[in-house]
């Protein structure tokens, strides 16, 4: 394995780079579009733009309330995760840590949510979410994310906060200190690598969703992205440059997080995987 | 110290409790609610809601064609995702996996579709697929592959097809990470003994590489067989079950009959199904890495 020989070398460089080549078309597609003129799309389709005009962004910009979008989704998604990250390693502290049966098991339960698909309630939530006044609202928006990844979250504090060696915070207990002390003071500083798992790996998610905003909400007043990009669909029925220039500008800032933090997106999109 | 571990207690159950009850409400009792909706008539209006037993599952198995169509489309898909999407992110792994330049980049490269939302993707490929206009035919078409040409997702034999390739793109580059974490953690000497012996490069494969990540494939493709079960934003965004229903699956009929015809019930009986499905997966998956452990 150590000692590779050139033609092993050209053998994988050529595996890898025809499917990258491969998986492009669809990123180049979405990058020059926007860049076009209509006609330009349907006479050259692979080419690159004659002139790289800014018109379509513009025209999005001025068009559609993108900011808007953008700052309803990043206050559902921000939201949601911090009240994530908090709620669920409060509780897989107590878990971890309690005599208790009751609070012990728990987390089966928790571990039960796991396996069930989050479709599998909509139905009945959809009418949860209107007797009790949550519908179409940023409240009810982040209260059905924060339950639906509950157990996610909390399977994947449960690994950490289970191999803290708590002999250390013993000596806090004859010291007469509180366990929300504890939390806050040893246990939250001594877990930010789980908790930055359980940020990356729900805000990825709740960014991208399309099915909770299409059924919980209506309108202009919370619209998310996704749904705002779905609705340019019919806005712009064959106009396809705006229509990419929306996708874009809705589209980068994820991924530019992402490609700045990649190793730690990678590690927390997969660590949550396991989520049925 | 009675007292104490008692007040201890309280605290750790006041710890709970918040994280509780939004599982609760906001998942776990809708959950249950969907199960006892599948046993009734229950309308959009849940006025006049009467138990109907198991009519709604009779109904759906003897007299509701499209939740065969949809049942055949998904296992369709499935099938050619899992295999396909495995196959290549096997193969991408494998080439990745040794010292080369460039690695982290490609990782990174291949995984970034993950990020991105289903509604973009599916924008840009419907893009693509225009039988017209659309990129792949012209791309065909300029390499002398005109017999290639397709009406991607206007015809019913290949629109299923079409839209699983646009659910490798974007996963493919998550299975290949989870594939190279598997073959990071083979140890280097199994490969030495393997040189020793003399064996080839495939043989290596088949009696080293492929025996020892056996449970991260057979993880990796339950994990990719469950998301294709729930396959949803893909169909609604590029054919919404078309051409008349031949990209029809379960998640879009769930949501037709809930949210477009009001049919509460008959849809929850459908939920209760996919659930049951899944469930059926996973714990096939706990079952098959106990027996290998």
């Amino acid at each position: 394995m150590e000692r590779m020989n050139l033609k092993e070398k050209l053998i994988r460089y050529i595996i890898v780079i025809f499917f990258a080549v491969i998986w492009i078309i669809p990123l180049y597609m979405a990058v020059i579009t926007p860049f076009k003129s209509i006609k330009e799309i349907f006479r050259t389709v692979l080419a690159l733009p004659q002139a790289w005009k800014l018109d379509s962004f513009l025209k999005v910009f001025q068009e559609v309330d993108i900011w808007h979008y953008l700052k309803n989704s990043f206050v559902i998604t921000g939201g949601s995760v911090v009240i994530l990250g908090i709620l669920s390693s409060l509780a897989t502290y107590a878990m971890v840590r309690s005599g208790s049966r009751l609070i012990k098991g728990s987390y089966l339960l928790f571990s039960l949510g796991l396996m069930i698909p989050t479709q599998s309630g909509m139905i009945a939530l959809f009418n949860t979410m209107q007797s009790l006044h949550l519908y179409n609202t940023t409240a009810g928006m982040v209260l059905a994310y924060v339950g639906c990844s509950l157990p996610v979250s909390v399977f994947l504090y449960y690994g950490f906060l289970k191999s803290i060696p708590y002999e250390i915070i013993e000596s806090s207990y004859i010291d007469g200190c509180s366990e929300w002390k504890i939390y806050t003071k040893m246990i939250l500083p001594l877990s930010t690598s789980a908790f930055g798992t359980v940020v990356i790996y729900n805000a990825v998610n709740i960014w991208k969703d399309f099915t909770y905003p299409l059924l919980f909400t209506q309108g202009e007043k919370i619209k998310t992205l996704p749904i705002a990009i779905y609705a340019m669909k019919g806005q712009y029925v064959s106009d396809y440059p705006t229509m990419f220039a929306g996708i874009l500008i809705a589209t980068l800032p994820l991924l530019m997080i992402y490609i700045a933090l990649q190793k730690q997106f990678i590690a927390g999109v997969t660590a949550g995987a396991v989520k049925g | 110290m009675g007292k104490k571990y008692r007040k201890r207690e309280m605290q750790y159950l006041l710890f709970v409790l918040p994280a509780f009850l939004i599982f609760m409400i906001f998942f776990f009792i809708p959950v249950i609610q969907t199960f006892g909706y599948s046993v009734t008539n229950r309308k959009m209006i849940p006025e006049n809601t009467q138990f109907v037993g198991l009519q709604n599952f009779v109904r759906l198995f003897t007299d509701t064609p499209e939740f065969y169509i949809a049942l055949k489309n998904n296992l369709f898909f499935t099938v050619v995702v899992t295999v396909i999407q495995s196959l290549i992110a096997f193969v991408l792994a494998l080439a990745l996996d040794c010292k080369l330049k460039g690695k982290n980049l490609f990782r990174t490269y291949f995984f970034a579709p993950v990020v991105i939302s289903s509604v973009a993707v599916s924008l840009i490929w419907a893009f693509m697929y225009d039988p017209n206009t659309g990129v792949l035919n012209s791309l065909f078409d300029s390499m002398g592959l005109g017999f290639l040409r397709q009406n991607w997702l206007g015809d019913d034999r290949v629109a299923m097809f079409s839209i699983a390739l646009v659910q490798i793109w974007q996963w493919v580059g998550f299975e290949m990470v989870i594939f190279m974490a598997g073959l990071n953690n083979i140890p280097r000497d199994y490969y030495e003994v393997a040189e020793v012996a003399g064996a080839t490069y495939f043989q290596t494969l088949f009696k080293v590489i492929i025996p020892s990540v056996r449970p991260t494939i057979l993880t990796a493709c339950v994990l990719t067989t469950v998301g294709c079960f729930k396959v949803f934003d893909l169909v609604y965004i590029m054919t919404s079950g078309g051409p008349v229903h031949a990209t029809e699956v379960i998640a879009k009929l769930i949501y037709d009959y809930a949210f477009s015809y009001g049919k509460m019930g008959l849809a929850s009986a459908l939920s209760v199904i996919l659930l049951i499905v899944i469930m059926i997966v996973g714990f096939g998956q706990m079952y098959l890495l106990r027996d290998k452990e």
